[in-house]
């Protein structure tokens, strides 16, 4: 004991001053999405790769699609390989809306074992949609060795762009899906796509937000709209049906003309307009909820 | 009892002997068989259901 | 133990002597300390420290060796592979049914050092023992030692055959234990990974509500008993008690010096009796016994040859030679 006692801490300590001191130069990996904060449209970078088929492809393969999904995965990921049914459903789908998807397999590009190994294993999963592997293009190389957790999925845009966050985790599931195709829909009729796939939790949360920043505008002027409360009358209540809150709280004030100065009626107005927005995306929101 | 005690002994020290052996042999052939790339691909990427994530 | 004479001039001369002694001694001591020992171990397994704040993975050359501890690969810290891991990764692939590579190097660590490992290079045996120090009503496992069994059974089941025989239709396995049992991937590598990076946050599902639960619950119980995951869930634990018999790291406990005062027994918290067996498959090495020992009679020793059978050969070809001086 006394001679493990001895050499054992000491060997510790050798260890520890030599591991920390080659630690500043050893290689380490980080996700994309966390280390980047700012949420501008960030162009997938320029590639030269080549499908599973031996025909070679390069970033134009975006173009060629309304909205591109790269799957990236690698061989030992068992998760990966076990959605691949379903991803070939999901690729049908995504066909019908002139969409693809395409997956990527980061070790393939390593040696020719590894990707025989990965031809093997989409043949046997039944996984018919385009694979590639990235060989050229330091940027894309760069930008795929950041990504670390798997299988990730990255949507890109017709003009080569990333549409939002890349989306991490197993995709196999019917919600997922769903909001993927939803996403699809989205990008196509122009709207802008802000997050990745998200669940109850988070929508919840974006809708309290919301209403939260509504009731502040409230409180931002808070002595003229207590004065239309005030005015507001019992009977309009069962008006509401039909009306939006806005227009609702608009009424009411025209009832109310009288009371208030030009000032107060404009910035009455102003708010009702920012009111208006945000009731419209709570609406969208709540309905990409009740979808669910 | 003293032989038996020595048997014993030296039972042990064979087996010692030759599990060492063995583990270096295993590690040997492992390497040949190219399972390093494979432990070393697990290794640096991180499959997120095979670590309870999602 | 060496003893060390103080010699005083006065009687309030004493009092200082024994100060500077405990002192001396402290400071030595705290590297001599199994915890520190442990506390080193765990660093070691985990030396990329900055990579907690970056949120990312070490990915250099160093992590095609595996730790002897139990240390999950996704830890981002993390300086090799984890040897349950790496075994179901393998074993779970398309390409070989079977080990050699991580079995030849987990039965190299059985043999250099037994449960040793358990005792003073695991993380999270050092967590354990951590948790265990909160201060609580214990409760003893002397009744429950057919938990133990259970570890066994984890390591059959869950690493070796279910990676093997459950295989889809690509051939692949997926790693049953890290997947559904192992706590160590939660604390190691969902936690600090889900904490800054915001896309594995938003993937957390029912997985890892079912095993963040698991950790919990291993928590609780490893404040209110000793080890609990290490007696009687951890399979690595289970394949390194196979080897404490033929270690080469093993106790000694002298016959001749043993009183049988059951002292040993009683302060063992992985409920051994080291004077029934000295390779006992629950025993971690954690030395307590030998602190406590009135008379000295167990000490540990690392080699083929053990010193005590050296020391009892040499004294009898003593007695021999002077037997034949007499004829």
């Amino acid at each position: 004991m006394k001679i493990i006692k001895k050499i054992v801490p000491l060997l510790m300590v050798i260890m520890m001053t030599f591991s920390l001191a080659a630690c500043g130069s050893n290689s380490t990996v980080s996700s994309p999405s966390s280390t980047d904060g700012t949420k501008q449209t960030k162009a997938f970078p320029k590639f030269q790769g080549t499908d599973f088929e031996g025909n070679s492809v390069d970033e134009t393969l975006f173009s060629k699609n309304e909205v591109t999904l790269l799957n990236f995965w690698f061989n030992g990921c068992s998760a990966c390989v076990n959605e691949m049914p379903a991803l070939e459903e999901l690729n049908t789908k995504l066909r019908e809306k002139g969409a693809e998807l395409v997956g990527v397999n980061v070790e393939a590009s390593e040696s020719d074992k590894s990707l025989a190994e990965a031809k093997e294993i989409l043949s046997k999963q039944g996984a018919t949609y385009r694979n590639l592997f990235i060989s050229g293009g330091q940027e894309a190389k760069d930008y795929i060795g950041k990504i670390f957790a798997f299988p990730t999925t990255v949507m890109v845009d017709k003009n080569g762009n990333i549409i939002g966050e890349p989306i991490v985790g197993s995709i196999e599931d019917e919600k997922k899906m769903d909001d993927i195709l939803k996403m699809v829909d989205d990008v196509k009729a122009g709207k802008t796509v802000s997050s990745s796939v998200s669940s109850e939790k988070t929508l919840d949360d974006k809708i309290a937000a919301l209403v939260t920043e509504e009731n502040n505008i409230l409180l931002e002027h808070k002595d003229v709209w207590e004065k239309v409360f005030d005015h507001m009358e019992k009977s309009n209540v069962e008006q509401m049906g039909d009306t939006t809150y806005a227009e609702y709280l608009k009424a009411q004030i025209e009832a109310a003309k009288d009371s208030f100065t030009v000032d107060e009626l404009k910035t009455l107005n102003n708010d009702i307009k920012r009111i208006d927005e945000i009731d419209k995306q709570i609406q969208e929101l709540d309905s990409n909820k009740d979808n669910k | 009892m003293k032989v038996i005690g020595k048997y014993s002994t030296q039972v042990k020290f064979a087996a010692q002997l030759m599990l060492i052996v063995t583990a270096t042999a295993f590690v040997c052939l492992g390497a040949y068989r190219g399972e390093v790339e494979t432990v070393f691909a697990k290794a640096i990427r991180l499959c997120l259901e095979c670590v309870g994530i999602g | 133990m060496r003893k060390q004479f103080v010699y005083v001039w006065s009687v309030s001369e004493l009092d200082k002597a024994k100060v500077k002694k405990e002192k001396k001694i402290s400071f030595k001591n705290f590297f001599k300390k199994r915890n520190t020992i442990q506390m080193f171990a765990t660093l070691l397994t985990n030396i990329h420290l900055p990579n907690f704040l970056k949120g990312a993975l070490y990915n250099g050359k160093v992590k095609q060796v595996c730790v002897p501890g139990l240390n999950c690969y996704s830890c981002p810290a993390a300086t090799g592979a984890c040897p349950i891991g790496s075994f179901q990764a393998v074993v779970g692939s398309s390409k070989f049914s079977f080990s050699y590579y991580i079995t030849g190097i987990l039965i190299f660590f059985g043999i250099m050092l037994g449960r040793f490992i358990c005792g003073f290079l695991c993380p999270f045996g050092w967590f354990q023992d951590l948790l265990h120090k909160i201060p609580t009503k214990k409760f003893s496992t002397k009744k429950l030692k057919a938990l133990r069994y259970i570890k066994y059974g984890v390591l059959a089941i869950a690493v070796v055959a279910l990676p093997i025989l459950i295989t889809n239709k690509a051939g692949i396995g997926s790693p049953y234990f890290c997947k559904y049992i192992c706590p160590q991937g939660i604390l190691e590598g969902a936690i600090p990974f889900s904490l800054v990076d915001s896309s594995i946050r938003a993937t957390l599902g029912t997985l890892f509500a079912w095993k963040f639960g698991i950790l919990i619950g291993i928590i609780i119980l490893g404040v209110l008993f000793y080890r609990p995951f290490c007696k009687w869930l951890c399979p690595l634990g289970a394949f390194y008690a196979l080897f404490n018999k033929v270690s080469l790291l093993d106790y000694n406990v002298d016959k001749h010096k043993c009183i049988s005062c059951g002292k040993c027994s009683r302060t063992c918290k992985m409920d051994v009796d080291i004077t029934k067996n000295t390779s006992h498959t629950e025993c971690i090495r954690c030395g307590e016994c030998i602190k406590v020992c009135p008379t000295k009679a167990i000490s540990v020793h690392w080699g083929f040859k053990n010193p005590l059978e050296i020391k009892k050969d040499e004294i009898i070809n003593q007695i021999g030679e002077i037997k034949n001086e007499n004829n």
